[in-house]
């Protein structure tokens, strides 16, 4: 069975009449990615900072594994637990250059002075920043800021560590660098909380998602689980060339009437007004259907023996991006109702 | 061995924060001496080469050489303990670091690196003061010099710890500068001149400007055997070697816990 290393339980914390985080309890697996999501001021970074130490809950508890394997409450003395990295907010730094901040947050939490130099180049060679070594911070840009925070909260070779917005101003190579580093990390095992606006980053990432809004934790649960909870479905089907444009109505209809028991009956017009539609330009149909299974594998079927004539199938995927932001739209709306 | 180990666990990252801290003020740090030099220049030197009489003795040269350093002393407390608690939130660094270290630490730490290096302007001045005093007199230099460096040092810890508990509620440096120095050069002085025509039986002890004056007046071997009263307007002219060392040890004190106690529980 995996090891529980994290557990909010009944968490408060309040700002005056405002409720920043209102009951929220969660269990963390070793191991796994949690990606926090909700609009701004839902409470992710506030449930952050708690977890951090730096602002301290009304009521609840935050359990946290010990290096005895056991957990241990937060509140209490912390000197045994595992050790846990952080980037909450964007990152402020002392104005020192990056070799003095990483070596002083690795002293901090006693990381092997032997290994230290090694490590801190490997970091800033894995983001690039290996000519920056000992230039000011204040010099640097905003991505070269977040990329530094990243560093920091990993340079101790935390157990747990929290993102707040890690993507938060990096060029689309640096998002790269850094998911693929989140994901290197937890095949080390570590346990990992990414809080974060970009849905896409999220998906590419996490196991689990927690969607949090007006302080409340909504959903907790693996992707695909969240999923079920979509009315409506989509699949996107690409093909390796497009159709025609003559023929476009004709094969939309036809398709309409193969798939028809397969497809959503009542479909939200906010979404779409047709079960089934083409973009030209991206060469693709967008087919919502009845988010079964089965369907999906019929509906692959007929596309692929049926209309073998009218196209070729160069995709077939349920795109989780825009899944999540549907769900996200949705659970959000229904919970402000 | 296990518990010296652990003293030495516990005592690290005070020590890593202290070393880091001193390198992040050193910039600060090498602008002050070199100030404080060259006003001791300007003030104890170049006048009585170019037209000023030699004091009388050594003790009134540095008496002289030392009332205004309560200028520098302020400023320089100010300046470098106005930031130990605010900037962390200000300026939001205390997001990286105090996840990762006990808040206490983090203080003692800081507190200990800034005390050192105002220290270090303190005992620069009293050096270069040293200097010129052996220049103009010639040896033996008076050992008071070391009792009123002594009470610098103290006076330091004490105006170190009212910052920091400044700088513990505070939103930023700016503020704790402008109200220290506005206490300690002005509003001290209006408060004792009050509070002498309520009562003036009543040893003004509270004052900061007045426990100053015993760094100046420490210099004269007779010390002890001064009035401390002026013998026309019966007004307190400095404050006695043990009331000194009471207050300033007791202003050090307390106001450190206070600022231990609110850092504890700011938030961001």
């Amino acid at each position: 069975m995996t090891e529980t290393v994290l557990i909010l339980e009944n968490l408060y914390k309040r700002f005056g009449n405002l409720t920043a985080v209102n009951n929220v309890s969660l269990e963390v697996k070793r191991g796994e990615i949690i990606g926090f999501v909700g609009p701004n001021g839902a409470g992710k970074t506030t449930t952050l900072k708690l977890i951090a130490k730096l602002i301290k809950p009304n009521s609840g508890n935050i359990f946290i594994l010990n290096k005895q394997g056991k957990l241990q409450n937060l509140q209490g003395n912390s000197k045994n637990l595992v050790e846990m990295g952080f980037l909450i907010d964007i990152p402020h730094f002392y104005n020192s250059n990056p070799y003095r901040l990483l070596k002083y947050i690795a002293n901090l939490r006693n990381y092997p002075k032997e290994k230290l130099k090694q490590r801190i180049d490997d970091l800033l060679t894995v983001f690039n920043l290996t000519k920056w070594k000992y230039k000011k911070v204040k010099n640097f840009s905003k991505g070269m800021i977040q990329k530094l925070g990243f560093i920091v909260a990993i340079i101790h070779d935390p157990e747990i560590i929290i993102l707040d917005e890690p993507q938060t101003g990096l060029d689309p190579n640096a998002r790269i660098d850094v998911r693929r580093y989140i994901r290197s990390l937890q095949k080390k095992g570590k346990t990992i909380f990414v809080a974060s606006h970009m849905l896409y980053e999220i998906t590419e990432v996490c196991d689990k998602i927690a969607l949090i809004n007006q302080g409340s934790i909504i959903e907790f649960d693996t992707l695909d689980n969240l999923e079920n909870l979509l009315r409506t479905k989509e699949i996107i089907c690409e093909l390796l060339e497009p159709i025609p444009i003559e023929k476009k109505d004709l094969i939309i209809t036809k398709l309409i009437q193969r798939l028809k028991p397969y497809l959503e009956k009542n479909l939200d017009p906010s979404i779409s007004t047709d079960p089934i539609s083409y973009n030209s330009q991206k060469k693709s149909f967008t087919i919502y259907y009845n988010g079964m299974d089965l369907s999906r594998t019929n509906i692959l079927q007929i596309l692929v023996n049926d209309f073998k004539s009218d196209f070729t199938i160069d995709s077939f995927s349920k795109p989780r991006t825009s899944q999540l932001e549907r769900l996200y739209t949705q659970i959000i709306n229904d919970n402000a109702q | 061995m296990n518990s010296l180990n652990n003293f030495y666990y516990k005592i690290k990252p005070v020590f890593h924060t202290f070393i880091f801290e001193i390198r992040l003020q050193m910039k600060k740090f090498i602008i002050f001496p070199v100030a404080t030099i060259l006003l001791l220049f300007l003030n104890s030197y170049l006048p009585y080469i170019l037209y000023t009489p030699l004091e009388s003795s050594q003790a009134y040269f540095y008496e002289f050489g030392t009332i205004y350093f309560i200028i520098i002393i302020v400023l320089a407390v100010s300046i470098f303990f106005g930031g130990i608690i605010c900037s962390e939130f200000k300026n939001k660094t205390g997001l990286e670091v105090l996840p990762l270290i006990n808040r206490y630490k983090l203080l003692i730490g800081k507190y200990f690196a800034n005390l050192i290096l105002v220290i270090g302007i303190v005992a620069v001045h009293y050096l270069t003061m040293a200097l010129f005093g052996y220049n103009f007199y010639g040896g033996p230099l008076l050992k008071t010099l070391l009792y009123s460096f002594g009470f610098a040092v103290l006076y330091v810890l004490a105006l170190g710890s009212i910052v920091t508990f400044l700088s513990s509620i505070m939103p930023s440096i700016t503020p704790v500068i402008v109200i220290m120095s506005g206490y300690v050069l002005i509003l001290d002085n209006i408060l004792s001149f009050l509070i002498l025509g309520i009562n003036s039986e009543l040893e003004p002890l509270y004052s900061l400007g007045y426990l100053f004056t015993i760094i100046t007046k420490i210099f004269f071997p007779d010390f002890s055997t001064m009035e401390r009263r002026d013998t026309f307007t019966g007004g307190w002219l400095f404050p006695s070697i043990e009331g000194a060392l009471a207050l300033l040890s007791l202003y050090t004190v307390i106001f450190f816990i206070f600022s231990i106690i609110l850092f504890k529980h700011r938030e961001f």
